[in-house]
């Protein structure tokens, strides 16, 4: 074992670089090998590098991604986002708990067949609550079938082996299919449908175009079937089976073969396709963009960020050029001078979207403006807002586009290199830019003399090892030269002092999406759009109790009430819009009265919460605004990297604080201690994580303050805290034993045809019975 | 040129300067923590917290650069706050005593884990030493003593606490007194009564390099220790030993000599600059004809003046037999006082000292507690309450100590400035308590992570000492500590760089075993 130990290592070093910036790399690299870190191969790695022991400990056990003991054959995430928690994935992964009997610390079986493990955001927050089990995305899952779902995915597993469809086009091909495979899409199985649309085409001898295109942010109805037919409207099914996908090929496009020639039916379309909340597996829905739902959706839209999104495939390099990519990039290189183009931003109004919103132009002038021998521009796509995944869809749909940006960033600011930083929590990101950067190096969009210009830029990626603080860029370059992601005091702003202590510009994946559309249709133009302040879109992930979620790119100015009510349709289930929680843990909890809010920099600030990231989680009734704090403190708490002590130990006092308070033993002068508390941490801290940690409590209480002290008279209004609240069956129970039958700590005794009692001493409060009952007998009642 | 103002005053600064250092340069002192001298800052500790009063920004002093046209305030009402706050936060997530709990409850303070680890280690001159800094009658008081540092001792959550008082009363039976004096002063002290409080005053007073006489009304000195406690609760011999002891450091006994206030003023106000009213309650001294003073500010003593003479009379002498250990610890203050008045021609007491308190030890912390200790209870059963310990019974006694003291508590930054800021270990608290774990592995010094601050001065120590083995930050946040890398042991620090370790870190949490 230890030759082969020192054969592998020494593979990974050659491969990676054996100077001390590449020790996540190797790690990854060592981790992709072991599917953990053995000590044989760490110590291998300090003996054959300048990589230190003291580097490598603290670096491995720093970043979430890395593990120090073997993991089980099969991994699964639950994802505990902003969605997903507000629809119960906690409950989901004590399930998995139980079924797979864990103790307290263990995360893999015993017999070493699954990890368990909690991941931030698995970007399919339509779905909530989300599992992934390896590659293979399970929607809407209830802890009563966790069961089911391990069967299944076991089920996949030994059938998957199948060959895969070679199709062979002999005839001119007619129309296109589009088939969105973006994570949402993916993750309600997209992928299954698109071999069964390779399947079908194949068998019946049609010829037309398959096309993947990137997120249509419509994730509401995934999956997204689009046929083109030649010379008619496209038409778009949501919500897409595979054994749909026969009959809607069969309708638009007519078998060659003679053999197969069947019968084509048609789909019944179903008027009102948002009444029905619930995911339904059998009926198929096809979407018209006149349709009013779908207008509503898209109408209060502005792609700017995102344009061209669900029409091109996003590995498509020839389909961009044919889009007008690229124009922008030669336009810089060809008429604008650097300072131009900065002037040109500078113009535009854009500002950095990746939270505070620093004007863009003057961060692109400092850089410009150092003379240094190298210089270097970063595009933080270090994502990690637990409710938030545009970034993630950017990179992931148009990575032209964002490389696009970054060159342009690059020509302006006269770097020599360019990176991506994108995190390893997003291999579908990694890849397609991998590949778009081959492409462009390729077609001479990269490299020496990009072009035929003076201009020359290598672009790499930095793949993140999952730290949320390191999206603050002094962490994010820490972490690129090798450190735990701490970030450092400011100034030296990294523009001056920033990678290996070269001046380096750091912008958001969103911000350098807008450059291109700004350099192509005139900074008036952006500058135009949104309001005095704040210029041009903003991307959000719109989630939660919304009827319509998905990725929405919205004019700033916009108000609260125009994206929940008109975009997002409203709340589902006719329940009452209680609250949005905008910025995710860096933002507020805003109540529906200030929905007349808009959108933008100066007026979130000034209701206490922030633009952050783009996360957009809908509150309803029945949601807890004390829990919703307490989940996104625990968030940052967790995230803290632990460096400055009101951060490391403000916000744990915090949490503690909350958990008090949850639990139902709060006092009236813990709302004191976190309202003193909370400034300190405000002021005390280095980074944005520990400034901005603060407000989902301090909104909360200044908004809901009435809930804390119901919390703390031992009440939780919306039923949600689990120590206030009981299960009870009332007397409609039939006696039918499903609850029985399913409760995971036999808290309800077996009685056919009696009405069943639950022992509150064994209930866990899972809420499996409540979900299982057929009568809606289990009922959820104060603490007596 | 860059030009910054500190607390309204202009300074000129260097290229990349940092407050600190212009502050410490032109002699405005900041606190620090987890600052040192060339290293990078740390920036964790937010004790050097500054404002910058045009914007309002807090900012830390050892790293931000001073910037033309800053104002900053090093002291201001927010700034102290801040440093409070930042303490009151580490506090919360340090877990360990200052003082061991034997030592909180001593009358006299006395360093009792001190003097176990001196015993355990053979060194009996430097334990007597040790606890003549705090009690002047060891042998006396390791018979009579009602021993409350025992009832407190955290062994007995173990087993049986120990048997610190038999300890010291051996220690005490040690003839070789090497206690150093200092250079006499000639200042003439006189004192009232010889029971335990003028005992012990006056071995202070010696000590001290006074001339100090003691006048007492019964034929020998030692009040009620000789008069009340019977033969056989305290052999006659052990308070002649000791009272010999005193002898010989100078003091000079007058016995069979009442004293009332008439012989004071017609007298001892004319010889002595200090008289010190060290008597029992049953005799008194009437002071009304003496001037009272405002010198004193403390609640335990009044100060008078007759002529040129400073009369000091304690407002409470402990008069039952078994306070002799209080009437002892207040002796030996009698003398800091007057110390105190010679120097401020006034008394405020020493300032209250910040200490850290641990909880009960866990069922789980045991073992952890035992890493320093032997493993046997009971053994001091088989010592003779009346013939005490043999030389090896007492080593193995004080090897059961579970030093639970924090080695570096006259030498920790976090409890200074604790003291300093009078920063509470009660604002914060969590539901969660960590448990104990001690790292004594290496020869030269323990680690112990529940005492740290998480600033990484040892990591950058032993980074800079050029040793392949050093220390490491492992995992994030909240549950940062200093570990060993890989699987390496602690052992593998060189000794040179442990000792510079354990100087550099500015808490207990490394710290010199000895």
């Amino acid at each position: 074992m230890s030759d082969n130990t020192q054969h592998i290592v020494e593979k990974i070093i050659v491969e990676n670089g054996n100077s001390r910036d590449r020790l996540i790399p190797i790690l990854q690299a060592i981790q992709a090998e072991y599917n953990y870190l053995p000590v044989e191969a760490l110590e291998k790695v300090c003996e054959l590098t300048e990589i230190t022991q003291t580097q490598i400990t603290g670096v491995s056990t720093f970043y979430s991604q890395f593990r120090h003991k073997p993991a089980g054959k099969h991994t699964i995430k639950v994802c505990v986002g902003t969605a997903c928690h507000v629809k119960g994935a906690m409950q989901v992964f004590d399930a998995f708990k139980r079924q797979l009997k864990l103790e307290a610390e263990n995360d893999t079986d015993a017999a070493g067949l699954y990890t368990l493990e909690e991941v931030a955001c698995l970007g399919c927050c339509t779905l909530a609550p989300v599992v992934q089990i390896d590659d293979v995305t399970y929607g809407k899952v209830s802890q009563s079938e966790i069961e089911n779902v391990l069967d299944d995915f076991l089920g996949k597993k030994t059938s998957s082996e199948s060959t895969k469809n070679e199709f062979v086009r002999t005839e001119l091909k007619k129309g296109e299919i589009r088939l969105g495979l973006g994570s949402c899409c993916v993750a309600s199985g997209s992928s299954e449908i698109e071999k069964k649309v390779h399947h079908t085409l194949e068998k019946n001898s049609i010829a037309t175009h398959v096309k993947q295109v990137g997120c249509v942010g419509m994730c509401h109805q995934v999956p997204l079937l689009e046929i083109i037919e030649d010379n008619k409207e496209p038409v778009l099914y949501s919500k897409v089976k595979p054994e749909d996908v026969k009959e809607i090929i069969l309708k638009h496009f007519k078998p060659t073969s003679l053999g197969n020639k069947i019968k084509s039916r048609f789909l019944s379309t179903v008027e009102n396709i948002y009444n029905n909340p619930e995911f339904s597996p059998v009926d198929n829905r096809y979407l018209d963009i006149r349709e009013k739902q779908v207008d509503d959706f898209l109408s209060k839209q502005k792609h700017i960020a995102t344009e061209l999104k669900g029409i091109i495939n996003p590995d498509d390099i020839q389909e961009y050029k044919t889009n007008g990519g690229f124009q922008a990039l030669l336009k810089c290189l060809r008429h604008m001078t650097p300072e131009q183009v900065i002037e040109q931003i500078k113009i535009s109004g854009l500002r950095g979207r990746g939270g505070a919103g620093f004007p863009t132009w003057i961060k692109w002038d400092i850089v410009r403006n150092e003379q240094t021998a190298e210089k270097y521009v970063i595009c933080n796509g270090d994502e990690g807002d637990p409710g938030a995944f545009m970034d993630r869809m950017l990179l992931e749909s148009f990575p032209f586009r964002i490389i696009e940006g970054l060159t342009i960033a690059a020509y302006a600011t006269g770097a020599t290199k360019a990176y991506l930083y994108i995190r390893a929590e997003y291999p579908l990101a990694v890849k397609r830019i991998q590949d778009a950067i081959i492409e462009c190096k390729n077609h001479h969009y990269l490299g020496q003399n990009l072009l035929s210009s003076d201009f020359s830029l290598e672009m790499e990626i930095f793949q993140g090892a999952g730290a949320f603080v390191c999206g603050e860029e002094t962490a994010l370059i820490a972490s690129m030269e090798g450190d735990r992601g701490m970030p450092e005091i400011r100034p030296p702003y990294p523009a001056k002092e920033g990678l290996n202590n070269f001046p380096t510009l750091v912008n958001n994946a969103e911000t350098l999406a807008n450059i291109a559309w700004i350099i192509q249709n005139g900074a008036n133009n952006f500058n135009a759009i949104g309001t005095a302040d704040s210029c041009g879109t903003k991307v959000f992930a719109l989630a939660g109790k919304v009827a319509r979620g998905g990725l929405i790119e919205v004019p700033m100015g916009i108000t609260i009430n125009e994206i929940v009510n008109d975009i997002g349709g409203g709340i589902q289930n006719n329940k009452k819009f209680k609250a949005v929680q905008i910025g995710g843990p860096s933002g507020g909890c805003i109540p529906a009265s200030l929905g007349d809010t808009p959108v933008d920099f100066r007026h979130l600030m000034g209701i206490g919460a922030m633009m952050g990231s783009g996360g957009l989680v809908v509150l309803d009734e029945s949601d807890c605004v004390v829990d919703i704090a307490r989940y996104f403190l625990s968030f940052t708490q967790n995230q803290s990297c632990g460096k400055c002590v009101f951060c490391r130990t403000g916000t744990k006092h915090m949490l503690t604080i909350l958990d008090r308070i949850c639990n139902g033993h709060g006092k009236m002068e813990d709302l004191e201690t976190l309202e003193k508390l909370a400034p300190k941490i405000i002021k005390g801290s280095l980074c944005g994580l520990g400034k901005t940690a603060p407000n989902p409590v301090l909104t909360s209480l200044k908004y809901f303050r009435e809930e804390y002290i119901a919390h703390i008279n031992g009440q939780c209004p919306s039923k949600k805290c689990q120590a206030l609240i009981r299960y009870q069956i009332d007397e409609s129970c039939i006696g039918c034993t499903k609850c029985a039958q399913s409760c995971p700590t036999d808290a309800i005794e077996n009685r056919p045809h009696q009405l069943h009692i639950i022992d509150q001493e064994k209930c866990i409060k899972c809420d499996v019975c409540r979900m299982v009952c057929p009568v809606d007998s289990v009922k959820i009642t104060p603490n007596p | 040129m860059t030009e910054i103002k500190i607390n309204n005053t202009s300074y000129t600064v260097n290229q990349n300067e940092t407050i600190l250092s212009v502050a410490q340069r032109e002699g405005i002192h900041i606190p620090t923590m987890c600052w040192v001298k060339e290293f990078k800052p740390s920036t964790s500790c937010m004790v050097c917290v500054v404002q910058d009063m045009r914007n309002g920004k807090i900012l830390t002093s050892c790293s931000a650069k001073a910037e033309q046209g800053m104002v900053i305030e090093t002291d201001n009402e927010e700034v102290i706050d801040m440093r409070k706050s930042a303490l009151e936060l580490l506090l919360s997530e340090h877990y360990g005593d200052c003082e061991a709990p034997c030592q909180r409850v001593c009358p006299a303070e006395m360093d009792i884990p001190y003097m176990n680890r001196l015993i355990a280690d053979g060194k009996m001159d430097e334990a007597l030493q040790n606890i003549s800094e705090t009690i002047a009658l060891p042998s006396i008081l390791g018979y009579i003593c009602p021993a409350p540092c025992e009832k407190a001792c955290r062994r007995k959550d173990i087993d049986e606490p120990v048997s610190i008082c038999l300890l010291k009363r051996f220690v005490g039976e040690n003839e070789d007194d090497k206690t150093i004096k200092s250079p006499k002063n000639n200042i003439p002290v006189a004192i009232i009564g010889a029971g335990p409080a003028g005992l012990a005053a006056s071995y202070y007073f010696a000590k001290n390099g006074f001339e100090c006489h003691v006048y007492d009304n019964n034929d020998l000195p030692g009040g009620k220790m000789r008069t009340d406690i019977p033969e056989e609760r305290l052999p006659r011999e052990v308070l002649d030993f000791e009272i010999k002891r005193i002898e010989k450091l100078g003091v000079k006994f007058y016995q069979n000599q009442p004293i009332d206030a008439d012989k004071i003023k017609t007298d001892l106000s004319k010889k002595y600059s200090f008289i010190l009213l060290t008597i029992g309650a049953e005799t008194s001294i009437d002071t009304s004809i003496f001037n009272k003073t405002s010198y004193s500010n403390i609640k335990e003593l009044d100060i008078y003046t007759l002529n040129n003479t400073h009369i000091f009379a304690p407002k409470q002498i402990p008069s039952k037999s078994k306070m002799a250990v209080r009437a002892a610890a207040l002796g030996r203050k009698m003398c800091e006082w007057t110390m105190e008045f010679i120097g401020n021609q006034e008394i405020s007491g020493p300032a209250r000292t910040f200490n850290s308190v641990y909880k009960r030890i866990a069922e789980v912390e045991r073992d952890e507690f035992l890493k320093e200790a032997l493993n046997h209870s009971g053994q001091e059963k088989t010592a003779d309450y009346l013939t005490g310990f043999t030389a090896v019974q007492a080593v193995k006694e004080a090897q059961r100590c579970l030093h639970c003291d924090c080695r570096k508590k006259d030498d920790c930054d976090l409890r200074s400035l604790s003291t300093e800021y009078k920063a509470s270990q009660r604002v914060y608290t969590l539901d969660k308590h960590k448990n104990t774990v001690k790292n004594t592995e290496h020869k030269q010094i323990i680690l112990e992570n529940l005492k740290c601050i998480k600033c990484g001065i040892c990591i950058q120590t032993t980074q800079r000492s050029g040793d392949k083995t050093g220390f490491a930050f492992s995992g994030r946040g909240f549950d940062v500590q200093i570990a060993i890398p890989l699987d390496k042991s602690i052992t593998e620090l060189s000794e040179k760089t442990s000792i510079e370790c354990a100087k550099n870190c500015p808490t207990g949490a490394i710290a010199l075993k000895f």
